[in-house]
């Protein structure tokens, strides 16, 4: 490979790798809070997808339709979020970890079969929107600019989720109930209110990418599943509750499989699982991660 | 009466603690709950701040009954637990967590940040520390000053003195008689009935979550006999 092959794979790699930040960012800060490992955050991925195309192509008259369902999408997949928490998760928090995996996953099942009766069975695609529709340059490399944009938002995701943690007082209510619910509910903090907007954070979240892949791939049923898995071993590389664990984690995994697919094409679905393999035996509390 | 328990039996799961517990707390009062190590203590401070209510009996605070209220909601009716294990965020500094304990801005009426810096000076000096880093001592003086920040009328403190160093132990006493000076109403538990009968006015003693003796701090600290059966002292 050429210099400027890698750096070609670097670039798909990262687009790749933010796109999935953004979404094991809300399954991440979801399970720190909460304590829930969401199962159906992959679905509400999803159903941004399917938002995104719904409204770009209902009101594909209307000029820059694309940023519009990019505001809009995330929204409405943070109010399903609200809903979710408020009328299903809320009675379980007591109950054995069992139970919350049998309703998430219950809802993986619900909410899919809803998409198939609204958005039927088929492929869709939503074009590439203006202005990030052209092509670049980079290091000689012809390179499409909506990969470039990906990264932008993902990095600036970051940088903004830090420092509302850091240095906002909601950061700080943020993590005071994480650390200890009790504790925090005991100092007169509203724990229940937190919870739901913690949740409706990580779908809005998940919403959010789910707007923005569809026009670099395509919407379609089971593409919940295959980010769900990524998004588990970006969290298990990164350590479960860790934003910059996610972060590095998304990056690690987007790189190893965009190099897989050119190196070792029919291996590339192993690489992720060994990573997490590896890094399960070495250090399962992940990389930046707290041992328990 | 500020504080009034009817008869509450509260649970674990199926694990049954307390056994009609009924207890008062006049204002201005400090009492004392002893008793030796799983009678109940921390379940009956527990059960008052809404952590594990009870399944049955009732609680009154400022003549209201809590039935059916979250922790946070009595919270803001001007309770505050300090907790045995202190539970300070590890991760916030001093600071920050006097300030999340606060239910308003600036606390005008009340507890002011200078107010708690004079009363605890070490906690001024670690102000931009991160919790995690005190010592227990002064993570027991954060723990009383943060819940002190919620402007609380009834402070329940949880084994005040557990592992602290005589220094430590003595500080938190002297700082149990300035919040009583003030007119702070307070329930603490101790393991270590020499030094809450030194702060306390009454007392109750549990045994197996229920009420086995009541009267005044005075009288049991000259009643050797009800220490030795009760408390093994």
């Amino acid at each position: 490979m050429d210099i400027e092959a890698i750096m070609g794979q670097v670039l798909s790699g990262l687009s790749v790798g933010m796109v999935l930040f953004l979404i094991a960012s809300g399954l991440s800060v979801i399970f720190g809070t909460l304590k829930i490992l969401n199962l159906a955050h992959g679905t509400i991925y999803m159903i941004g997808g399917f938002l995104c195309y719904w409204i770009t192509s209902t009101f594909a008259h209307i000029p820059a339709i694309f940023w519009l369902a990019l505001i809009l999408g995330p929204i409405a997949t943070a109010l399903l979020g609200g809903l979710i928490e408020i009328f299903l998760l809320r009675r379980i928090y007591a109950e054995e970890m069992l139970y919350q995996y049998i309703l998430t996953f219950g809802l993986i099942l619900i909410l899919g079969e809803l998409c198939k009766l609204i958005w039927g069975v088929g492929y869709h695609t939503v074009s590439v929107p203006w202005p990030v529709d052209g092509k670049m340059s980079i290091f000689g490399m012809i390179y499409p600019v909506y990969n470039i944009f990906l990264i932008c938002c993902g990095v600036a995701v970051f940088i903004g989720l830090m420092a509302v943690m850091r240095f906002t007082g909601l950061g700080r209510i943020i993590r005071a109930v994480t650390f200890n619910r009790e504790m925090a509910n005991a100092l007169g903090i509203n724990v229940p209110m937190v919870y739901t907007g913690v949740f409706m954070l990580g779908c809005w979240l998940a919403g959010l990418a789910g707007t923005l892949m569809p026009p670099m791939s395509v919407v379609a049923l089971g593409t919940d599943m295959a980010v769900i898995i990524d998004c588990f071993i970006i969290v298990v590389i990164g350590g479960m509750g860790s934003l910059s664990g996610a972060f590095i984690g998304a990056i690690i995994l987007g790189l190893v499989n965009a190099f897989g697919i050119s190196l070792l094409p029919k291996l590339t679905i192993a690489f992720g699982f060994l990573l997490m393999i590896i890094i399960l035996i070495i250090r399962h509390w992940g990389l930046l991660g707290k041992p328990e | 009466m500020l504080l009034e328990l009817t008869e509450i039996h509260t649970f674990y799961g199926l694990s049954h603690i307390l056994f009609g517990v009924s207890l008062e707390v006049a204002q201005g009062e400090t009492v004392c709950l002893l008793g030796r190590n799983g009678v109940g203590k921390t379940t009956t401070l527990r059960s008052i701040m809404g952590l594990t209510p009870p399944r049955s009996g009732s609680i009154n605070i400022f003549g209201k009954d809590i039935k059916d209220k979250q922790p946070f909601e009595i919270a803001r009716m001007g309770v505050g637990l300090v907790p045995e294990d202190r539970l300070i965020f590890p991760d916030l500094t001093v600071g920050e967590n006097l300030e999340i304990a606060m239910k308003e801005k600036n606390n005008v009426r009340g507890w002011t940040f200078e107010k708690i810096y004079k009363l605890f000076s070490v906690l001024k000096e670690r102000n931009r520390q991160l919790g995690g880093t005190l010592s227990g001592g002064e993570q027991q003086m954060l723990a009383i000053a943060r819940t002190l920040m919620g402007n609380p009328r009834l402070l329940l403190l949880d084994e005040p003195s557990a592992g602290l160093s005589p220094i430590m132990v003595q500080a938190v006493e002297d700082h149990i008689h300035l919040l009583k000076k003030e007119g702070m109403t307070i329930l603490l538990t101790e393991q270590n009935s020499h030094s809450a009968l030194k702060v306390s006015d009454r007392a109750y003693i549990l045994e197996k979550g229920r009420v086995v003796w009541q009267g005044k701090a005075s009288v049991l600290k000259k009643n050797p006999v009800i220490m030795k059966n009760y408390l093994g002292v």
